[in-house]
């Protein structure tokens, strides 16, 4: 049996890696008492595979995960039962039976949405949209990652296919900026550098950024796109479409 | 009250490790603090990683916590980039569960485990804005205590100390914190804090340094510690303080639901206590005479708490933990049900301390039926005259044959511990150590051959140096000076030409350093003040240790560091720790000291009869579960 979870990297878990998160992840399933199947060989693991290692410091709202048993349970009991073993740095959301043959969530997903917050007091959100008009109507976008002292220059790439659309709103005292991301083998971006370019782009200061969430991991085809699993499946599609005005 | 961890919140993306300082973890306990008489903050004197990975502190946290009118929280040292940020922004240490900062609690208590954490303690007690030493601290202030082996002799940290246990803490500790709670309940709150330590003085167990006097001589030789009256009890202190006792370890609390973290610690693992006490009679080890008795638990506890570990923490191995685990009486029964119960989930059993004998080779290879990692096995000497001399009961050819069994099971790399400097040893023994090893090499390989496997038994030599410990047979023997022990090592490094042998060894300063406190009087505590205000911080941690900053310390107090260290006391001194009764019998250390000295061993007492060590009668003593056999 194979099952997919939908879940939830908390405030309490911002800081784990992804390592942290597997072996948390893992000792979740089995507290819960998860019939997990394991790969064979010397040193033998749990079947899971995960469909994006997330990076220290951000949540995640709608995380996915797929994992291999050795024989079938009732997912119902299943769910209640991973719910309940959860700690606090992870939260289920839902759980399904999927197909033992499918294709991996890691070669499914290619498009990740984040959102993050930052302090309204010195930049203006007109500035932050009329940043992110100029630099979304820019034919090319060269990233020129830090040169680190005694590491090997990593070439510039163009990267504005990866960026799909942002958005920016004003949050009590903070403004809030949702960006759909492109994630793909070749090259990745993330919401802090999205971030650094929007600000040269605007003419202002890079703040840092905080709060900052994945909230949904996507599926795109052909202009559309879903969620692996899950109830808000169409609230993900609204705000994909919505943004996807720009 | 404030939460400081939301004070640290938007500084946490600059430092290493954040989730070290957040708690949060499965299986935490956070009470409510108004429904507690006593608060009691659990402070380890290193990183978190090594303070979670310390069984000490699960058993604590479960023995107060499971008493509804106590709490305990948790803090560890900072690591030294967290220390800068928190110096920076004025924000003092806190406990992880609430936030709160370290002088809310009512008492804050250290674990002594060992010698080289004494200035992360008192680097803690600064970043908690704690008066530093005890003297200084008032009614207002919080108590600061201490526990665990070192507390075998705290006279050192003495001076910092309001009160210290002796023994065994989950006996103890909840009972100490219940009656500061009784205490301040009686005063609206406030506390009457001589009145309270001399309270506490009366538990039993507990030291009070502030009611003795050491005195001293013209030339500077203790000659006495001296019981003072104690405050509004019209007596003195106890001349002697009796360490507290677990009579039953079978019955006794133990954490089936312990603090899980999410970061990776050193021992990742569940630990199961499966006996305390060791009385195999290593004349150097300190563990084996101060937690004596040997008590066991039954194979049927520690099955129903295997379960309940497994249930409550998800872990993939589990450690049993003693101080001789091979030296339980139903070992083979209690690895073989493990063994069924866990084996179709992947769950794989560890025994960390292993004696060099065929029946460990069995144990270890019912554990380990697929992957052979290394086996470790400790014959501390490298001749049988030194061997004897410590009461290493091991030979050299069971050494061998172990070694035979285990290459035949299926092991290729063995580690092997050593020590120099042990009392009466000259180069003859030290060469020995880069013999057995030699023998110990083409014994293996030999059987590699045999059985027609290719390459060569690796072995792994590591050398510490000899420490002489408090409660002892060899608490008098003053250790090797500096030059020695560098001649000796270097001695070894040329000597070992074998390349299947790798060598390793011990920095001989922070082996001096170590004797030094471990034998330490109070004229010590300003060097460890000094110290500590010139940065020394985790001097455990290579890179971090700071000799020169050490060195001057010592300089400045007018001490001599190597003369401390290799002191030979008389056997008629007053030691610092004379006045602490590990219920040891004194004359038992001198007979075994004599014995030492005449090369005669003398065997375990759970197998060939008792040899009066003096631990034995109405307060307990051994408990066993099965049949006693010496295997």
């Amino acid at each position: 049996m194979r099952i997919r979870l939908r879940y939830e990297k908390t405030e309490a878990g911002r800081f784990l890696s992804h390592l942290d998160l597997a072996r948390t992840m893992e000792r979740t399933l089995r507290r819960a008492e998860v019939p997990l199947a394991f790969s064979e060989g010397f040193n033998p693991h749990p079947k899971m595979s995960f469909a994006s290692a997330l990076a220290v410091g951000i949540t995640g709202e709608n995380e996915f995960l797929d994992v291999e048993l050795r024989r079938r349970v009732n997912p119902e009991k299943l769910e209640q039962a991973i719910r309940e073993a959860m700690p606090p740095a992870l939260k289920l959301k839902q759980l399904e039976e999927i197909p033992m043959q499918g294709k991996s969530l890691s070669a499914s997903i290619n498009l990740a949405v984040y959102r993050f917050l930052v302090s309204a007091g010195r930049i203006h959100e007109a500035d932050v949209r009329a940043g992110i008009d100029r630099m979304l109507a820019a034919a090319e976008l060269w990233r020129q990652p830090k040169i680190k002292p005694g590491k090997k220059p990593i070439p510039a790439k163009e990267v504005r296919g990866l960026i799909r659309w942002i958005t920016v709103s004003p949050e009590n005292g903070w403004l809030k900026l949702e960006m759909a991301l492109v994630m793909s083998n070749m090259a990745q971006l993330r919401p802090q550098e999205v971030w650094a370019m929007l600000a040269d782009f605007g003419g202002f200061e890079a703040d840092a950024i905080r709060q900052v969430c994945r909230t949904g991991l996507y599926i795109e085809e052909d202009g559309k796109a879903y969620m692996p699993m899950g109830g808000d499946h169409r609230d993900a599609q609204r705000d994909f479409n919505e943004g996807g005005g720009h | 009250m404030n939460n400081w961890k939301q004070d640290i919140e938007p500084f946490l993306n600059d430092i290493s490790k954040p989730q070290r300082y957040l708690g949060g973890e499965l299986n935490e306990i956070v009470k409510d603090w108004t429904a507690v008489s006593c608060r009691f903050l659990f402070a380890f004197p290193d990183v978190y990683e090594v303070g979670m990975s310390h069984l000490g502190l699960q058993i604590l946290y479960e023995a107060v916590n499971q008493t509804p009118e106590l709490l305990m929280e948790r803090t560890f040292a900072p690591w030294t980039d967290m220390e800068a940020l928190l110096r920076r922004e004025s924000i003092p240490l806190f406990g992880l569960e609430s936030g709160r900062e370290a002088a809310d609690y009512d008492c804050i208590g250290f674990t002594l485990q060992h010698e080289m954490s004494y200035t992360n303690i008192l680097n803690m007690l600064s970043l908690g804005n704690i008066p530093l030493w005890a003297a200084e601290r008032g009614d207002e202030d919080i108590l600061v205590i201490a526990g665990g082996p070192c507390a075998s002799n705290p006279e050192p940290l003495a001076p910092f100390l309001d009160a210290v246990i002796l023994g065994e803490g989950e006996v103890l500790l909840p009972r100490l914190l219940q009656t500061i709670g009784n205490h301040k309940a009686c005063r609206g709150g406030k506390m009457d804090r001589k009145a309270l330590l001399a309270e506490l003085a009366g538990l039993g167990g507990v030291y009070v340094p502030s009611f003795y006097e050491p005195v001293y001589d013209a030339a500077g030789e203790l000659t006495a510690i001296m019981p003072l009256e104690m405050p509004g009890m019209e007596r003195k202190a106890p001349a002697m303080i009796k360490k507290a006792r677990l009579k039953d370890l079978d019955s006794a609390c133990f954490p089936t639901a312990p603090l899980v973290p999410y970061i990776e610690v050193v021992h990742d693992r569940m630990m199961l206590e499966i006996l305390r006490g060791c009385t195999r009679g290593c004349r150097f080890c300190q563990a084996g005479m101060i937690y004596r008795p040997v008590r066991e638990r039954s194979c049927e506890t520690l099955l129903r708490q295997a379960d309940a570990l497994k249930k409550h923490t998800g872990h993939n191995e589990i450690s049993l933990t003693s101080l001789s685990s091979s030296d339980h009486t139903c070992i083979k029964e209690l690895v073989h049900n493990l063994m069924e119960n866990f084996e179709g989930e992947q769950i794989s059993v560890s025994l960390p301390s292993l004696r060099a004998n065929h029946f460990s080779v069995e144990l270890a290879n019912e554990i380990q039926k697929v992957r052979k990692t290394g086996f470790t096995f400790a014959p501390e000497a490298g001749t049988q005259r030194l061997r004897d001399v410590i009461n290493k009961g091991v030979t050299e050819e069971a050494l061998l044959q172990t070694i035979e069994h285990a290459v035949q099971a299926g092991w290729s790399q063995v580690k092997l511990y050593f020590m120099v400097g042990l009392p009466t040893e000259t180069m003859e023994d030290v060469d020995g150590i880069a013999a057995l090893c030699e023998k110990v090499v083409r014994r293996g390989t030999q059987v590699m051959k045999e059985k027609g496997r290719f390459g060569a038994l690796k072995v792994t030599a590591s050398v510490s140096n000899f420490v002489p410990k408090a409660h002892t047979p060899f608490q008098w023997s003053g250790q090797d000076t500096q030059e020695v022990f560098k001649a000796k090592h270097a001695y070894l490094r040329q000597r070992i030409r074998d390349r299947r042998i790798s060598y390793h060894y011990h920095d001989p300063f922070t082996s001096m350093l170590e004797a030094v406190f471990a034998r330490g009087d109070r004229r010590l505590a300003v060097v460890i003040a000094k110290a500590t205000e010139k940065g020394c911080r985790f001097d455990s941690w290579t890179e971090q240790f700071k000799g020169e900053a050490w060195k001057t310390a010592f300089e400045e107090s007018g001490l001599d560091m190597q003369a401390l260290a290799s002191k030979t006391f008389q056997l008629t001194a007053v030691l610092p720790w004379s006045h602490l009764d590990y219920g040891i019998d004194p004359d038992f250390l001198k007979r075994e000291q004599a014995l030492a000295f005449k090369e005669t061993i003398t065997p375990d007492c759970r197998y060939h009869g008792c040899s009066r060590c003096g631990i034995c009668g109405p307060e307990g003593g051994l408990v066993l579960f099965g049949k006693a056999e010496d295997l």
